[in-house]
């Protein structure tokens, strides 16, 4: 068991890294022609956390990494809209990944998915045209190859910090 | 131990892919279903005023005479066509049907113009950032 502080110092990494590559991301957005699309890549982070840490800790992650980059590079609709896409895609990934039938790939797929369909949700009720949904056809997909690629990401980054993971603290159900 | 197990791929994922693009696939086939005959409207403008606007999605058939020529348009399945004339050219009779915003069929003998504009798809604009 890590101590407060430990496991304090631990999470604000985590969150400075999530902010830095949300950062990064607003700086060069991976633009492919489609409005709206982005790969996510803070989401690295939350699932890593997630699958090292536990749910507390990728919960708490993600609320302070949405709030702080709504608040430095954001607008409240932006803030709104990110709030809505993580905490939906979070609580399917902890809902996910402790049942034995999915893996790090299928439970970062669905959270990637699941990220768009509560935005274009949230979009379709907020501007009252529900012909916005048509608009999954394309970002259901997308969300799920994203998804894939931050499941990629996250078992590159789990695999090269293997053999140091036991100092950071055991996994459980965090907080 | 149990952090491994959750590395690699297992069957249960395939599963969930599957049930997310299912919604996907009945989107679309919505989607391609009602694109055709959704919102689109068809003017017809003769001897360069506006007689009219038809809705594309329904049946109907009109007969618009100027300039001592008449033409029958039909509008109905989401598209718009001249089906006959009695102008010397013919032209507006062999165009292809016109379903697309923006399409436009002319008898220029009988100073017919009809053309396909879009009904509410408009709305969509303003929230676009």
């Amino acid at each position: 068991m890590a101590s407060h502080a430990k496991r304090l110092a631990h999470e604000a990494m985590l969150l400075a890294l999530a902010l830095i590559c949300a950062y990064l991301e607003f700086l060069f957005p991976l633009s492919l022609g489609i409005p709206g699309i982005k790969l996510g890549l803070a989401n690295l982070v939350i699932v890593y956390a997630l699958y090292a840490d536990g749910a507390g800790v990728a919960l708490r992650v993600s609320l302070c990494r949405v709030l702080l980059s709504a608040l430095l590079f954001g607008n409240l609709s932006m803030g709104l809209y990110s709030l809505a896409g993580a905490m939906a895609s979070l609580l399917v990934m902890i809902g996910l990944y402790r049942r034995p039938y999915f893996s790090l790939w299928g439970v970062s797929l669905a959270g990637g998915a699941v990220h768009n369909i509560a935005q274009v949700l949230l979009a379709a009720c907020i501007s009252g045209t529900p012909q916005i949904l048509y608009y999954l056809i394309l970002l259901i997909p997308v969300g799920m190859f994203t998804g894939l690629l931050i499941a990629f990401l996250t078992f590159s980054v789990r695999r090269a910090l293997y053999p140091a993971r036991q100092t950071i603290g055991k996994g459980g159900s965090g907080g | 131990m149990k952090l491994r197990q959750g590395e690699y791929p297992r069957r249960g994922d395939a599963l969930l892919a599957v049930a997310l693009l299912l919604p996907v696939i009945l989107l679309l086939v919505h989607f391609l279903m009602r694109a055709n005959d959704e919102g689109a409207w068809a003017e017809v403008y003769s001897a360069g005023e506006r007689i009219g606007i038809y809705a594309l999605s329904e049946e109907r058939e009109i007969t618009v005479s100027a300039n001592g020529y008449q033409n029958i348009i039909h509008f109905g399945g989401g598209q718009v066509m001249v089906v006959a004339a009695d102008c010397p050219d013919q032209y507006c009779v062999r165009h292809a049907p016109a379903s697309r915003e923006g399409e436009t069929i002319v008898c220029l003998p009988a100073r017919l113009v009809v053309r396909v504009t879009a009904g509410e798809e408009g709305a969509l604009d303003g929230i676009a950032r």
